[in-house]
């Protein structure tokens, strides 16, 4: 594995000029948000689940992003719900990446008859619109943190394989490929040490896209109520319970954690484009 | 004898258009190679010669069996090639190479130097961890990469395509193979680089007895380093000789029309051109008869009918042509 | 003289730093001349094709000097006017046909539409053109409807030149014309820019790495290395007695087909970085005639017996 050299970095970010400072825009968002999530505990004032005040108080010094629709600060719930949402972000991505990439790798470089099979199925279901089919996976599942995470997981293995399966198809046909069979190695070990590392940078790339997507098919879930029960903080659910108080004037229920989410979704984003382009000039040279 | 090759042949089959698969059953073939036979002592360099399409490169393939042959066998150290199991011929390997044309393709980009010329050692469990990393070392400092540490932790994107061939010639020979393929291997490397690089391949040989089956279009380096030489035309050997004999008397009208159209370096050129006409068809549809008659300025009767065979014209010295029975 | 190089320096400006591709080059090409440019990787030589013709790619250009063709200085032209020398007055060949050639047009139209563009006349007078341009350069009329892809390197690397005459230009720069091709067609062809040369006048830089090949072929030989002109002799004189040393010993690395033993010679280390050269003679690091001047300035070009060399062992 290439060691990762720091002051290289740097130099590659400013190198890439507009791109890598997105890039790093992004990563600091990300970075924000996941401080908020493992120390929620001493960032947030209140506990998220108790009623603390009178509901839908505007935001004061007391409560500095107001409370919501039973009373809750909003600001806590905020910080709570990030963990939430990271932890069902990342768990479902692990599992899509789990799922996705292995099979991408086996299907694409064994081909024949369990590549076509393969295909067809991991292609059926990218058809589907996302949320729709988060929806039905959820639907049948039922609430809960786990069994969102495998809703959203099930959406994105297509994603996962497909660009392993597509790398993997082109490396395959690479002359250091050849070479490495040349040598005496095992499809085994063409795969581990020849075609995986070469497939590693697009995953790296695709994975932040991905979770930019993953986030809002996610508050899409909770805001349908399909995601994790309440009280359990979640910013889905929130802007939808403060949805109906919003046109009466009173935007902190919703603004909030909307921000939030489309904050977390644009980081990733921004993350995952800019090393995408920055990685582009790289390979481009 | 260390390899033998019997009759070897790969075709290709053409894609067919949709209406052809519709219209017509028969299938039409690249007869890349078409027949080809030939041996390789111990310690020799024997060169396959011929322009792009003559199958030569394939014919290098097919011997180390890294594409499947259509018919014909493959004998390397007494054993027949071509119907081991997958498992035994992956162990075999170890003893026959390949070094590539392209060296900007043939590394992978993510490993470095030093796994890359290790990579054999261990699949082949000739050695592990320390020791092996010692005969990398040795082997880098063999092939003129020095300081050795350096390249052995450099990724090849940072080598020029000179160090780059060489470490491919590094990962070839640290297994001490007793043949290595050696395709075109500086034609893609400086002029004023090529016979340092050449002279390694030699010093090498020198050292472990290697044998190298030699594939370049170049008649002039293959005449500088090779000791038996087969020109190669459309699939088939034409002529085959010992490289002295090939130069001093070549018989083939296709070999004296290659070494009459190959530039050479000296002033008041002009020498006498063995003009051939039209050009190499395509290996698909070949020539009845002799597949050279349409472009032979010597061809005559039975040249377009029957196909001439490979005939001992002096001890060694081999050629296919109805000019010569 | 039809064409007059001087002291050309040709840049590019990339985020790593300039490259001096081409420095201080200087030439002269009369009609009915065929120069070859002669050089390895990074010498600088597609960089000067391309550079007579103003078609340097950003970030490179044309830093100092002058392209004189026929008097005016190509330079100092706007790019309409240049637009209207390309193609007429100079052609390019460059080496690889399929990336020049239109896949989807037949060659034979390609060719009228190439002489449409610059001159004013019928379609049915270009197409006449066009077939006895085919004849001219070996490939059978009957051809003239064929795609690209059913013709053979060699075949559609004519059919290059052919486009390339088509206008009469007084130049032709090729590029690796027959790198890609067999030695037998690359007779062929280089037997037709003799004919070019000998029947129409036409005068021809030879641009490869072919030393052998220019040497037969050309007039004059330029060498170039690391974006200097090393040595520039008529091709007898240079096959004799090199005057550089790097012409030298470029000379001593080319196998020789008609040689009975042949000591072939490398030159040790590798062409330097052009962001970054040595100082004084770039070639020093290399060069078995180094002497201490040479790693510190740059040697200038001196003329001996109407040759042209850049080197310090021949006096300052």
């Amino acid at each position: 594995m290439r060691t990762f050299n720091f002051s290289r970095f740097l130099s590659s970010v400013r190198d890439a000029g507009l791109d890598g400072y997105m890039m790093v825009v992004g990563l600091i968002i990300v970075l924000v948000v996941l401080v908020m999530a493992v120390f929620a505990e001493f960032i947030a004032p209140y506990d998220p689940i108790k009623t603390v005040g009178m509901p839908v108080t505007p935001p004061s010094p007391e409560f500095p992003w107001g409370t919501d629709t039973i009373g809750r600060d909003v600001f806590s719930r905020v910080v709570y719900g990030s963990r939430t949402i990271m932890i069902v972000i990342l768990m479902s991505t692990a599992l899509s990446m789990a799922v996705g990439i292995p099979l991408g790798l086996i299907s694409g470089y064994v081909g024949g008859p369990l590549d076509r099979v393969l295909s067809l199925v991991m292609d059926s279901i990218y058809a589907f619109p996302g949320l729709i089919l988060a929806i039905a996976v959820a639907a049948m599942l039922g609430p809960g943190i786990y069994n969102t995470s495998i809703s959203l997981a099930v959406v994105y293995i297509p994603t996962y394989f497909r660009m392993v399966r597509g790398q993997v198809l082109s490396l395959r046909e690479q002359l250091f490929v050849e070479a490495a069979r040349a040598l005496g190695a095992t499809d085994w070990r063409i795969l581990r040490k020849y075609i995986f590392p070469n497939v590693f940078f697009i995953i790296a790339v695709v994975f932040s896209l991905n979770v930019a997507d993953a986030i809002l098919t996610e508050a899409g879930l909770s805001f349908l109520g399909l995601s994790v029960p309440a009280p359990t903080p979640d910013w889905g659910f929130d802007l939808k319970n403060g949805q109906r108080y919003f046109l009466s004037g009173k935007w902190w229920p919703v603004v909030f954690p909307g921000t939030m989410i489309i904050l977390l979704a644009l980081g990733f984003g921004l993350l995952g484009e800019g090393l995408n382009r920055m990685l582009g000039q790289k390979e481009v040279r | 004898m260390l390899l033998k090759v019997e009759n070897l042949k790969k075709y290709f089959p053409v894609a067919k258009t949709f209406i052809e698969r519709l219209l017509t059953r028969e299938e039409r073939y690249v007869r890349a190679v078409d027949g080809v036979s030939f041996h390789i002592e111990e310690g020799e360099v024997f060169s396959l010669v011929g322009e792009s399409g003559s199958g030569k490169t394939t014919t290098g393939k097919l011997v180390l069996r890294l594409i499947e042959p259509t018919s014909g066998k493959v004998v390397f150290q007494g054993k027949d090639i071509t119907s081991m199991g997958k498992k035994e011929l992956r162990l075999m390997r170890r003893h026959m190479q390949i070094i590539y044309q392209d060296p900007y393709a043939s590394l992978n980009p993510r490993m470095r130097v030093g796994e890359a010329i290790m990579d054999p050692l261990l699949i082949h469990r000739i050695a592990e961890g320390r020791d092996a990393k010692e005969m990398v070392l040795e082997m880098l400092e063999k092939v003129g990469l020095t300081p050795p540490e350096t390249f052995f932790n450099s990724y090849p994107a940072y080598l020029s395509g000179g160090q780059r061939q060489r470490v491919a010639i590094a990962r070839a020979m640290i297994t001490r193979p007793k043949l290595v393929v050696a395709d075109e291997p500086v034609s893609m490397i400086d002029v004023s680089l090529r016979a340092s690089i050449l002279d390694l391949m030699m010093d090498l040989r020198k050292e472990f007895g290697v044998a190298y089956l030699f594939i370049t279009h170049d008649l002039a380096v293959a005449k500088y380093i090779s000791d038996r030489i087969a020109i190669m035309y459309l699939g088939k050997i034409v002529e085959l000789g010992r490289t002295k004999d090939l130069f001093k008397n070549p018989l083939h009208p296709y070999t004296k029309a290659l070494l009459s159209a190959i530039p050479v370096p000296t002033p008041g050129k002009k020498k006498e051109r063995l003009r051939l006409k039209g050009e190499i068809p395509s290996a698909i549809d070949i020539p009845p008869g002799c597949r050279f008659h349409p472009r032979c300025p010597m061809s005559f009767e039975p040249c377009d009918k029957e196909e001439p065979s490979l005939i001992e014209m002096e001890p060694g010295h081999f050629v296919a042509c109805h000019l010569h029975r | 003289m039809l064409l007059e190089i001087d002291d050309l320096h040709v840049y590019y400006f990339t985020k790593r730093g300039v490259v001096r591709a081409v420095e201080g080059v200087s030439f002269q090409l009369d009609r009915a001349e065929i120069l070859g440019v002669v050089g390895e990787s990074g010498s600088g030589k597609s960089t000067l094709g391309l550079a007579i013709m103003n078609l340097v790619p950003s970030p490179g250009r044309i830093v100092k000097g002058s392209i004189k063709l026929d008097g005016k200085d190509l330079t100092k032209m706007s790019e309409r006017e240049l637009r209207e020398i390309r193609g007429k007055e100079i052609a390019m060949v460059f080496q690889d046909p399929m990336t020049s050639l239109d896949p989807l047009m037949r060659i034979g139209d390609q060719i009228v539409e190439t002489i449409l563009a610059h001159e004013d006349i019928s379609k049915e007078e270009a197409k006449r053109r066009a077939l006895e341009l085919l004849e001219e350069v070996g490939i059978s009329k009957d051809r003239f409807n064929d795609y690209p892809h059913q013709l053979s390197g060699g075949m559609r690397q004519r059919v290059m030149i052919a486009m390339a005459i088509s206008l009469n230009p007084k130049l032709i720069i090729a590029d690796e014309p027959t790198t890609a091709l067999d030695v037998i067609v690359q007779d062929q062809i280089m037997e037709l820019f003799s004919k070019l040369r000998d029947e129409f006048g036409v005068a021809i830089i030879l641009i490869s790495h072919d030393l052998a090949l220019e040497l037969e072929v050309s007039d004059k030989i330029g060498v170039m290395y690391a974006g200097w002109l090393m040595e520039l002799s008529r091709a007898e004189e240079l096959a004799k007695k090199p005057l550089n040393p790097y012409a030298r010993e470029l000379l001593k690395a080319i196998p020789n087909v008609e040689l009975e033993e042949q000591e072939l010679v490398s030159i040790p280390g590798s062409p330097p970085d052009l962001h970054d050269p040595p100082p004084g003679c770039r070639f020093h690091p290399r060069c078995p005639d180094a002497m201490p001047i040479c790693t510190k300035e740059e040697p200038p070009t001196k003329s001996i017996d109407g040759r042209f060399v850049k080197c310090w062992l021949y006096g300052g």
